[in-house]
This record gives C-alpha cells, sequence and structure tokens, in this order.
C-alpha cells in the first residue's frame, strides 16, 4: 500500500445532493413474498431502508453541479479563484468529453483551472482527496473543487434484488485550499487488479459495445432475479472477503502511520456497502461504535463514490468534530483510507436536487444531437 | 464455542423464530436463502475468523455440516 503525508491543504466546505425521489424497502412488499415479516428480517440483517433514485433524465454531473452551486452560493464562495478540479465518478454524462469539463463548462469557472477526471467508484473519493491534496501541498495549486457521485441506483432494475436494494444516487461538492501553516493529511490506498472481474459492468465500453442483443437478453442472476445483461455484476461473498481482509488491517494501519490511536479520532466515516459489512469492520478494527455511523446505510444507501461525503454531511451537523478517518473500498478491486483536520469545515448538509423546468428530456436531447450532426444547431 | 451456544446464536443470525437443532435439514428453514449465507459469512468471519466461499455451502445438507465449517471453534 502507498503511505503519504501531504501538508498545507485545509478541507473548507460540503455538501451532498440527492435525488427528490425515492423508494422504501417498506414500500417493497411484492419482492418480498408480501410477507412484513420478511422485509424487518431484511432490514435487520442488512439495514435496508429508503435509497434515493435519479430519475432517467438526471445525472451525476447535473447533481454535482447542483451541489457546487449551493456551495459556493451558502459559502459566498468566489469560483473564479478555484485552479483545479477534479470530477470522480463512474457513470459519466458522454464517453467523451470527461464531466471534468463538461461541469466547468456549466459552472463557469475560470479558464486557468486544470480539469480532470478519476474514473473510481466506491474508493473514488478518497482518490480524489489525495489527488487534491497531492496538487496543493505543492504551492502551485491555491483552491480545489472535487466534484463525486454516482448513479449505482438508477443503473439497477428494481427486480435485481442482489443490487437494488442496495444502492442509492448522491453527489457532492467539497473546496479544498493550499493553506501554509503546515495542516497534516495522511492517506493509505492500494488495489487488487486481480479482483476486476469481482464488480463490473462488462459491457458498453469499447470492448464489448452495446449493441440489440445485448439490451434486449435478460438471464437469471445467482438468487433467480431474471436481469437484463447491462445490469451490474457484484460477486458479494468474494467482495465481502476481500473487505474483511482489505479494511480492518487498513484502518489500523492509517492510524498506525499518522501516529495515533483510535480515540485520537473524532468520527470514522466508512463507506456504507451495507449495515452488516460496517458493522463487522467496526467490530474486527476495534473502532468505538459511537464514532462510526452505520446508520447513514438506512438513511440513504449505500452511495457508491459518495458514501463517505454522505456520513460526513449527514454525521457533522452539531457536532465539533475534529480529526476525521476516512476509509472507503471497493470496485477494482480499489481501497483507500484518509485522517484529515475538518475543524472549521463548512457543512452544507445534504439537500434534495430540484430538477430545473426546462431540462430536456433524453428524446429532446437525442433530436438536439441529430441536427447538431446535421449542422443545424 | 459450545455447540448448544452456537445453535442458539444460529437463530439470531438467520432471524429464525424457532430454535435450531444439530440434525435440522438447512433447506427446510424458510429462512436458508442469500442473506443468511452473507450472515454466516459475517458471522464466521467475526468470531471465528474463518472466512467461508459460496462453494463452502453448496455441499450443506444439516446444521451440523454448518458447524463442521467452524472446525474445532465449534465443540
Amino acid at each position: 500500500m502507498a503511505n503519504i503525508i501531504l501538508r498545507n491543504v485545509k478541507t473548507r466546505g460540503i455538501k451532498t445532493i440527492i435525488p427528490e425521489k425515492y423508494i422504501d424497502i417498506d414500500d417493497e412488499l411484492e419482492f418480498f413474498e408480501n410477507n412484513p415479516k420478511k422485509i424487518a428480517r431484511a432490514k435487520k440483517m442488512v439495514g435496508y431502508g429508503r435509497r434515493y433514485i435519479a430519475n432517467e433524465n438526471t445525472t451525476v454531473v447535473d447533481l454535482a453541479v447542483y451541489a457546487a452551486e449551493e456551495l459556493f452560493s451558502e459559502m459566498n464562495y468566489n469560483r473564479q479563484d478555484i485552479d483545479l478540479l477534479i470530477f470522480v465518478n463512474q457513470k459519466p454524462d458522454y464517453p467523451e468529453p470527461c464531466d471534468a469539463c463538461v461541469a466547468h463548462g456549466r459552472l463557469n469557472l475560470n479558464k486557468i483551472c486544470t480539469s480532470i477526471d478519476i474514473n473510481l467508484g466506491c474508493s473514488g473519493y478518497i482518490h480524489a482527496l489525495m489527488t487534491a491534496h497531492t496538487y496543493l501541498s505543492t504551492g502551485m495549486y491555491k483552491k480545489c473543487l472535487i466534484l463525486a457521485g454516482d448513479l449505482c441506483g438508477r443503473s439497477c432494475t428494481q427486480s435485481d434484488r442482489k443490487s437494488a436494494p442496495v444502492f442509492g444516487d448522491a453527489a457532492s461538492a467539497t473546496i479544498l485550499e493550499y493553506v501554509e501553516n503546515g495542516n497534516v493529511a495522511y492517506f493509505v490506498t492500494g488495489t487488487d487488479g486481480k479482483g476486476w472481474n469481482k464488480i463490473i459492468r462488462p459491457f458498453g465500453g469499447m470492448r464489448i459495445p452495446i449493441d440489440e442483443k445485448i439490451l434486449t437478453t435478460k438471464t437469471q442472476n445467482s438468487i433467480g432475479n431474471e436481469v437484463p445483461l447491462i445490469e451490474p455484476i457484484i460477486k458479494g461473498e468474494d467482495v465481502f472477503n476481500f473487505t474483511m481482509d482489505i479494511v480492518p488491517k487498513l484502518i489500523d494501519d492509517i492510524i498506525e502511520f499518522a501516529g495515533l490511536t483510535s480515540g485520537d479520532i473524532d468520527l470514522f466515516a466508512i463507506h456504507q456497502a451495507n449495515k452488516q459489512i460496517v458493522e463487522n469492520i467496526v467490530d474486527k478494527a476495534q473502532i468505538p461504535k459511537d464514532k462510526a455511523p452505520t446508520e447513514t446505510f438506512f438513511k440513504y444507501a449505500n452511495n457508491s463514490t459518495n458514501s463517505v461525503v454522505t456520513v460526513l454531511c449527514d454525521s457533522l451537523k452539531d457536532n465539533n468534530i475534529k480529526k476525521v478517518l476516512l476509509c472507503a473500498f471497493g470496485v477494482g478491486l480499489s481501497w483507500g483510507a484518509a485522517i484529515i483536520d475538518i475543524d472549521g469545515i463548512y457543512n452544507g448538509g445534504i439537500s434534495s436536487y430540484i430538477e430545473p423546468k426546462d431540462k430536456s428530456s433524453v428524446k429532446e436531447q437525442i433530436d438536439f444531437w441529430i441536427k447538431y450532426i446535421k449542422g443545424e444547431e | 464455542m459450545k455447540k448448544s451456544d452456537f445453535l442458539v446464536e444460529l437463530e439470531d443470525i438467520l432471524q429464525r423464530e424457532e430454535s435450531c437443532n444439530e440434525t435440522d435439514n438447512l433447506e427446510d428453514y424458510e429462512e436458508w436463502d442469500s442473506l443468511s449465507k452473507m450472515s454466516i459469512m459475517a458471522y464466521y468471519d467475526k468470531k471465528f475468523n474463518i472466512k467461508l466461499s459460496l462453494k463452502d455451502f453448496k455441499d450443506l445438507v444439516t446444521v451440523n455440516d454448518l458447524i463442521a465449517l467452524a472446525g474445532d471453534k465449534i465443540q
């Protein structure tokens, strides 16, 4: 694992945005043989609760740009000072250009701003945070905007009971700045690329482009649900064992690397894969339970890339929290942990996305691009 | 861990309202589903530091077979 210390960076503000629409597990009786006891059992075992799902017209870029606009407004922040934009997401608006450039344009950022994407899921925010700290700590960059999110909720077919109840959608904006006070941040990251196919959507890239057969074919998953081929594949038991092999040790390692004890950490923001997994990590890493929220999964589900930000935004209100350990893991297989000081941070909390009334439908967008190709737009 | 203690724990792991017995056939349990198997994996990892895979569940017939996966950790 790479162990890195980076200085002179401060996280100034965060805000998470969730879609308007949600599904409660209690409203899904039909998937539990109309037996409320079975729902209660699943809630207790896995922690299923509410998940917010973006509509077909809403993307991570929409949610993240909305989060940034709200954050700029609430912090009275001058966006023209931002010279680094990092967008971390696995469900981009377009195969090209990258989300960071699209967001840069929509946010009217300064042309001197470097804009890059990071294509990672659950572990992505830690990598974006580490990248931001790496650039800013040089002093060559002064102000960074991280946009993060994923649409695992929207991407799941609701009849896929392995994945659908687990995932919800969310995106966020984070502002970081170069400071000269020597503020220290610690990062530990790692990858096991041999597990590249443990969490995967195999179709739609250049390896196997989507064709009509792929779009129309359905098959049974390992628990007997009929699912489309384009559904994400998750080898749950392998991912669980990977998590238990890596993550408790990752938490131990970063605490030791920072020369701290778990008592020095005010909040453990652990990726909310599901309640069972988070509780197992907390037990194995011997983390104080009152400092490691597990209820975020019940309130917002697994938000993939945004998961640890959702925990932060949900937990920082009314709390005097200074030192935070963030820890995330998943698709790749990839993992990372960070210890940062966030005293004085502005927490914009979690707000709902309000869709603009004049937003184009998918059909209208297709019509637009046909005209664009013809040279009529 | 004593076998009798594990049988009580198993009720909670599976979220089963009736008691569990060594000779019970797992397929007879309404609760013997993918959620239960993941819960067993989580429990064995946490309590016994034993990693199970889905292959381990394929040949299981009775509760006793499940207990045997823990080796000498359940006696």
